[in-house]
């Protein structure tokens, strides 16, 4: 079952300068659909100005489409009767998490979302519990926002955002503000609600090693999804499309630094597999290859 | 040596119930032409510390020496430092705000009491040096893309002509290429104008591969200033303070349990590649 189902949509958004006359008006998306099956973890990667973050937006009806239509777990974002519907469904956890924390203090910033739903206050304090342990932010729960780090911050906007049950989140760059501990721990939170909740995840990033444990990657390029030479989409595992080395290099990508490694060094002439992506990997291929020299 | 931080300590809220240190007794010593990286997790103390550096920040105690001068003695004049000391923080296109590019380039030169003939020659020749196109600087800065805003910001700073150049992670945000070219770009300043570097960064794997030294901030305190392979050898310490070894590391180390003799200070793509290759005898039909 699709979660998430975009036919040919176009979105374009307009550039004004001070007097309010459209200076520019871009295409950010073109033509554009996609189907994102529930309960999957999607990565959606891209160089800057791609449409990444536009498609984002369409996801909860922050932005609407020029044409074609969004489905959201079957509802049209364009429809106003559903947009609150969609908005519950669909969560949305930006980059900086300063811009997105209400509250002075932590539980209470749990409590918004579900407050505004008009859940009834019982059932607020057993989902603000729950979601607090969930994501780790006990020791926190009375604390004003303010004195976290960024991932602890970063993890109370994930947590206001699961208080309202969601089928789906889907973070723009989550981690990009983040220090390497921050990072793992908003990621280990993410793929938790995946896993054990069945929340669908639509991850949007920069970093590769980040996009290496999703279900599937999808490349963005002008406003569609990238594809190659040969017209073949740039959609699949990670593990396909980090063989395809030189191809995200084209689209402006890099590939995790133990892809990169183990794709020189057969180049050079050793023989391991394609597609390596973690260290675990390399390093058993690296023995497989050890063990058939001594023999 | 270029500049030299004695002893030196910043308290927020003295004398308040909320006192806390944000620096804590950190001494260290920058060399002329060198490249440091500087790490540290959220909170460290980091920004504090480099906002010393050109004196955006008075210590609670201690100081900082530039070319040998104390900077916060009474008289010394801070504007010309911040000419030879230059600070891009976070986010710096966030702090365009002329009407063209070339106007926001020579703001700094024009602070520093050039005139505007000479405003201008510096600023092209900054612009130059950041490879931003030469129809683009009559346009209005809002009108660039996120990268060439961020590099019309540090410009802004260049056109100054620092012997010292600060960045306060200067690739948050920018896509794998903007990450590169902006990465590209710090490295040439440093090779081709023996420009002085210090390179706030929470990716491992990017100071391993620039930086000549690293300095580690933990909780105000200054825990390691020293070498990319010494300071990474200390894995469990960098990791006790919300920080990582480079993938490159935990690969040697991972290599080096399963009994292969490889080097486990080992730190970018380009030692490894040799190091593997060299296992395996390469080059071998």
């Amino acid at each position: 079952m699709n979660i998430i189902e975009a036919a040919r949509v176009v979105y374009k958004y307009t550039l004004h300068d001070e007097e309010d006359n459209v200076i520019e008006t871009q295409t950010a998306l073109s033509n554009f659909s996609l189907e994102i099956e529930k309960g999957s973890f999607v990565c959606v990667l891209g160089h800057n100005g791609s449409g990444k973050s536009s498609f984002a937006k369409l996801i909860n009806g922050l932005n609407l489409p020029d044409e074609g239509t969004i489905l959201v777990s079957g509802r049209d974002t364009r429809d106003e009767d559903n947009i609150l519907k969609v908005r519950e469904s669909a969560g949305m956890v930006f980059q900086n998490p300063d811009n997105q924390i209400v509250a002075n203090i932590v539980e209470e910033d749990v409590a918004f979302g579900p407050e505004n739903m008009g859940v009834p206050s019982e059932e607020i304090i057993e989902r603000v519990d729950s979601v607090i342990e969930k994501l780790g932010l006990s020791a926190f729960r009375y604390k004003s926002p303010n004195r976290l780090s960024g991932g602890q911050k970063q993890r109370t906007a994930i947590a206001g955002i699961v208080a309202m049950k969601p089928q789906c989140i889907v973070l723009d760059e989550p981690t990009a503000m983040l220090d390497p501990s921050g990072r793992k721990d908003v990621l280990d939170a993410v793929h938790e609600l995946n896993k054990k909740d069945g929340i669908t995840i639509i991850l949007i990033t920069h970093y590769m090693e980040e996009a290496i444990d999703a279900d599937r990657l999808i490349v963005m390029e002008k406003g569609n999804i990238a594809a190659d030479a040969s017209g073949r989409p740039l959609d699949g595992t990670p593990r396909e499309l980090f063989t395809r080395v030189d191809e995200l290099k084209k689209h402006s990508l890099s590939v995790p630094v133990i892809t990169e490694l183990a794709f020189r060094l057969k180049n050079k002439g050793l023989d391991i597999p394609e597609g390596i992506l973690t260290r675990k990997e390399l390093v058993e291929a690296l023995k497989a290859l050890r063990d058939k020299e001594n023999a | 040596m270029s500049i030299e931080v004695r002893n030196l300590s910043h308290i927020y809220n003295k004398g308040t119930a909320m006192e806390s240190y944000a620096v804590k007794d950190v001494s260290f010593t920058i060399e002329d032409g060198s490249f440091i990286g500087l790490i540290g997790h959220t909170g460290s103390g980091k920004s504090t510390l480099i906002q010393h550096l050109n004196g955006l920040e008075m210590p609670t105690s201690g100081t900082v020496l530039f070319r040998g001068e104390d900077i916060f003695k009474p008289g010394y004049d801070l504007i010309r430092l911040r000419g030879h000391v230059g600070i891009v923080f976070q986010y710096p296109e966030y702090q365009l705000f002329e009407e063209t590019v070339i106007k926001d380039v020579m703001f700094g030169p024009g602070n520093l009491g050039f005139d505007e003939e000479e405003c201008k020659d510096k600023a092209e020749a900054a612009l130059r040096a950041i490879g931003l196109e030469e129809e683009t600087w009559d346009r209005s800065p809002f009108e660039l893309s996120g990268g060439q805003k961020r590099r019309a910001a540090l410009a802004g700073i260049l056109a100054m002509e620092p012997e010292v150049l600060i960045l306060d992670e200067p690739t948050a945000g920018l896509d794998p290429q903007g990450r590169n070219e902006m990465l590209e770009l710090i490295g040439r300043l440093h090779h081709d104008r023996n420009m002085t570097i210090l390179l706030v960064s929470h990716s491992m794997d990017d100071v391993a591969e620039y930086a000549d030294k690293i300095l580690v901030m933990n909780n105000g305190e200054l825990l390691f200033y020293d070498t990319p392979k010494e300071v990474f050898r200390h894995i469990d310490e960098l990791e006790k303070c919300g920080l990582s070894a480079p993938e490159i590391t935990y690969l040697a180390h991972e290599l080096r349990a399963e009994g292969f003799g490889i080097d486990v200070t080992l730190s970018t793509v380009d030692e490894a590649e040799d190091a593997i290759l060299n296992l395996f005898g390469a080059g071998r039909p």
